[in-house]
């Protein structure tokens, strides 16, 4: 059998989303073939990882450092309120090998930094950043674009949330837009899960549409929404 | 000329409103607004616009009609102006 060829089993587990318009077994073959790169699993990274394992992407590699506290608890949906003090990324695994045991999911108890961007991105066939420090983001973009993958940019704030997607060639890239992190940024900062779980769903989205190859991505467009008046903007980016 | 000015995440927090209507001189620039926007409201809103020389920060994204523009960018009567400053996952 193919990488992607898809078995009785895969039609009947997707069969909701096969009849989606665009998209069709071929879509979901490619999903089956394509592995993605999703940094950090926290509140961002948890949706956006488990929609990808329930829309079967083949391959999930999953990096997150460190141990679960109780306050990850009101949005890192897939950690455990019996796995405090545990590594967070192994709980993210288990949860999503719960969900659908077809996938291959790599765990990586590290985040993304300069010292192990191009190996983890080299990989891949995209990645969702979901890190909270520029200079994780730095990194897995620059990677991306040195690979020419296409990288999935999502971040949040209180109410708010952007998404952007980016690839070397078609778009200009993070640091190209934020030349440099802003000072005032600081890596905790207020949000309800329900923030970064829409950010992350939309996030999720993108990856299948670009992996699969149908709808429109936001190449040189950035999606802004503030939860708070419900209200939505799309604004143009400056191309390459 | 009159221009609309909204502010999104972190910007809209220190500014204590979603947008404003604001009166500009002819031929205004978008560095401009952003220096007369930190004027008016003071800090904190003015150290997250505004770099220590006094010009808006390399980082925030200025979109004028949905479009993101530098920020030498004249203005035009009725523009609508979204300034942003980076927000990150997490």
């Amino acid at each position: 059998m193919c990488p992607g060829e898809l078995t009785d089993g895969d039609r009947a587990r997707y069969q909701w989303q096969l009849g989606v318009s665009g998209f069709g077994e071929e879509g979901q073959a490619r999903l089956k073939a394509a592995s993605v790169l999703v940094s950090r699993v926290g509140g961002l990274g948890s949706p956006v990882a488990y929609e990808l394992a329930a829309a079967g992407i083949g391959r999930l590699v999953l990096a997150h450092a460190g141990n679960l506290r109780a306050d990850d608890l009101n949005r890192q949906l897939l950690m455990t309120d019996d796995w405090i003090g545990k590594p967070r990324v192994q709980c993210a695994a288990r949860r999503i090998r719960e969900l659908n045991p077809d996938l291959e999911v790599v765990a990586i108890d590290a985040n993304i930094s300069d010292a192990n961007a191009a190996e983890l991105v080299g990989e891949v066939d995209l990645v969702v950043d979901c890190a909270p420090l520029f200079e994780e983001r730095y990194a897995m973009n620059e990677a991306a674009f040195a690979k020419g993958i296409p990288i999935v940019e999502c971040a949040m704030y209180d109410l708010d949330l952007t998404i952007t997607s980016q690839q070397q060639g078609r778009t200009r890239s993070l640091r190209e837009l934020v030349p440099q992190p802003p000072v005032h940024w600081k890596r905790e900062f207020p949000v309800f899960g329900a923030v970064s779980g829409t950010v992350g769903c939309l996030g999720a989205m993108e990856a299948i549409k670009i992996l699969a190859g149908f709808g429109e991505p936001l190449w040189n467009r950035m999606l802004m929404m503030d939860l708070r008046t419900m209200s939505t903007r799309l604004v143009t980016l400056p191309t390459p | 000329m009159k221009v609309t000015l909204e502010y999104f995440g972190m910007l809209r927090e220190a500014a204590g409103l979603n947008q404003e209507d604001l009166e500009l001189p002819e031929g205004a620039d978008a560095q401009s607004l952003v220096q007369f926007a930190a004027e008016r409201h003071g800090e904190p809103l003015r150290s997250l616009l505004l770099s220590a020389q006094e010009v808006p920060h390399p980082w925030l994204l200025i979109a004028i009609d949905d479009v993101v523009e530098s920020h030498q960018v004249e203005l035009a009567q009725g523009s609508h102006v979204l300034l942003s400053s980076p927000i990150s996952g997490g």
